[in-house]
């Protein structure tokens, strides 16, 4: 039987919300890069 | 292609089919043959998730996108990372917590049967239309550049995973996904190595960035202003992508079953959860590199001749053609001249860039490629409207040959081989996903669901089986009669998927978070905005992302106001 939990811990960011926080985070990383990316070669 | 080429492919194909053989073992029952008795973990959930939604035409059209488009395109996924959450929010808890097979079936148990058929139905058909031209697309295109018959192609395209699709259910369909997914980043990495490799000594990869961004394919974020104001019919820039993307992959992944299938087969809700999250992590970083391999193509052919348009099977016919031979042969000569002058703007530029700083002297040569690049554009462009022509009746978008162009005529003997297994491994990825959901929705939410028999736990499971086989033939079928119906279908299910996608979405948005909506509100509002948005469709030039957010917000305001007033009222009496 699977496991349907909620308060099952992330494996990593201590919670969930630090999972989506770290999700998030890397997104808008990645917007920034891929900006500076675009400035530096354009 | 060479006896080698062929040696790879039919290697490569084989070990896929005995592997996904060797993976079946599962329980006879219709957990273990749809859910592989839930026992995957978090890196095999993503890469089913990941092996599902890129399918040939992924690996094809991206580096090719990248070359006539630049790398806007990636901006398409920036919604995915954020639809992942409220998928792992939302979605995955309730499924989880139901244990159901399908996401429909928990669309009874919010409304009623009437909205879980409904909507199953509607998933049938448009994921066993649209898994039949992903049979069909990359089908047309190796058939048209190796001159194979297209119905063998559709048969080996569509036919041979149906082995151990049937045999192995979901567990099968996850494990070769895993060897699939290795196999083509291997072949990928070798591809964008190698055009690095075959560049001029004196340009590295650096200065192959540089040329491509003065060319102006280095625009990873675009605002979609113009004139000032936003441009509604622009396709990818970062407001469509965040947004219209976010509809689009939230309906995708939370409520099409050939994805909710994949991380239904976790072991736990956290697998489930940490394998969609770590889709939302890789998935933008991978199509950047694959665009940037189209770039990079792009920067090879800045340097060599290139041809004025990739499908040789349009250039044939134009060549034959009793009106347009002539001035194909004059447009030619005029593109390759006009070429030779490109490739030596490129090379001295590249001089400048690496020399001493002479900022007038480089401007003035960027503008110069700029206009040699401009000017062969024109060309091709020339080329198309005559392939469009009444006389000619061609398919004028060479976008998905660009890319296989380059791997025929440059890449060594054996990685052409393997190049073209990767085809085949990413469709059969995301087609062995499609006939394992479509023939669990056929069990599960009709047959089961309105059959008086009751069958027994092997009975489900050799049913399940036959379904499985019966899409299979049906999604082939459907690829030979694509082949009468044109290449722009491809384009064309794209868009009619986000026409579908918005209220589908909406119905399942009011499910879980609009506990006021009722099951009549609902159904009538879905129908409102479904027509609604093939309005738009039908007299706009929006931009299709947007229909999926146009839909699914037209539904959830529609059912919350009839709930709350004829519905109330109905319901009163």
């Amino acid at each position: 039987m699977t496991e349907t939990d909620p308060n099952e811990k992330a494996p990593i960011m201590g919670s969930w919300k630090g999972m989506y926080a770290l999700v998030i985070s890397v997104l808008l990383l990645l917007i920034i890069l891929f900006y500076m990316f675009t400035a530096a070669f354009a | 292609m060479s006896s080698i080429d062929w040696i790879v492919l039919v290697l490569t194909l084989s070990v896929i089919i005995v592997y996904g053989l060797y993976r079946s073992r599962t329980t006879k029952d219709l957990d273990g043959y749809f859910r592989s008795n839930q026992s995957m973990p978090w890196f095999l959930v993503l890469l089913s998730i990941m092996g599902t939604q890129a399918s040939a035409i992924t690996f094809l059209s991206a580096p090719g996108q990248a070359y006539t488009d630049g790398m806007r395109f990636v901006q398409y996924y920036f919604g995915l990372p954020l639809a992942m959450i409220v998928i792992c929010i939302a979605f995955v808890p309730v499924f989880k917590k139901l244990n159901v097979y399908t996401a429909y079936e928990f669309l009874e148990n919010r409304f009623d049967l009437r909205t879980r058929t409904l909507t199953s139905i509607l998933f049938l058909i448009s994921r066993g239309l649209s898994t039949g031209i992903s049979v069909f697309a990359p089908s047309i295109i190796l058939s048209s550049l190796f001159g194979w018959n297209i119905y063998f192609t559709n048969v080996v395209m569509g036919g041979m995973l149906i082995i151990y699709t049937v045999s192995g259910g979901a567990r099968a369909v996850a494990y070769t996904q895993q060897l699939q997914f290795i196999i083509i980043f291997i072949g990928m990495f070798l591809a964008g190595y190698l055009v690095i490799q075959m560049l001029p000594d004196s340009v590295g990869f650096v200065d192959a960035l540089h040329v491509s961004g003065k060319l102006g394919k280095l625009n990873v974020i675009t605002t979609g202003m113009k004139d000032g104001s936003f441009d509604w019919s622009d396709k990818y820039n970062i407001w469509s992508g965040l947004i219209g993307g976010f509809f689009l992959a939230l309906s995708y992944f939370g409520t099409d079953q050939s994805q909710v299938g994949r991380y239904l087969t976790a072991k736990s809700l956290k697998e489930s959860r940490v394998g969609l999250l770590m889709n939302g992590l890789v998935k933008i970083p991978m199509q950047f590199l694959i665009l940037l391999i189209g770039v990079l193509v792009f920067c090879f052919y800045s340097f060599f001749q290139a041809p004025v348009f990739f499908n040789s099977v349009e250039m044939k016919k134009l060549e034959k053609s009793a009106i347009y031979s002539d001035s194909l042969q004059v447009l030619k000569q005029d593109f390759n001249q006009l070429n030779l002058q490109k490739q030596a703007a490129v090379a001295h530029y590249v001089q400048l860039n690496n020399g001493a700083e002479n900022t007038s002297e480089m401007d003035a040569q960027i503008l110069e490629m700029r206009r040699l690049d401009a000017a062969s554009n024109v060309l091709r462009k020339k080329v198309k409207t005559w392939i469009d022509s009444p006389s000619i009746k061609g398919d004028s978008n060479d976008t998905n040959y660009i890319f296989l162009r380059f791997v025929i005529d440059f890449l060594p003997k054996g990685l052409v081989g393997l190049l073209i297994a990767i085809i085949f491994l990413a469709a059969w990825g995301s087609i062995a996903a499609a006939l394992n959901s479509l023939a669990s929705s056929s069990i599960i939410d009709l047959h089961k669901r309105h059959s008086s028999v009751q069958l027994t736990k092997d009975q489900e499971y050799r049913l399940s089986r036959w379904y499985t086989f019966g899409w299979g033939v049906f999604c082939i079928a459907v690829a030979c009669f694509a082949y009468n119906l044109g290449n722009s279908l491809i384009e064309v299910v794209n868009i009619l998927g986000s026409i579908f996608y918005g209220p589908i979405l909406g119905i399942f948005l009011c499910a879980f978070w609009m506990k006021s909506c009722s099951a009549k509100a609902v159904f009538w509002s879905a129908l409102l905005s479904q027509t609604v948005v093939i309005i738009l469709f039908k007299t706009t030039s929006i931009s299709f992302l947007w229909y999926n957010v146009i839909g699914c917000l037209i539904l959830m305001l529609a059912a919350w106001i009839l709930s709350h007033s004829i519905f109330k009222k109905l319901n009163n009496l």
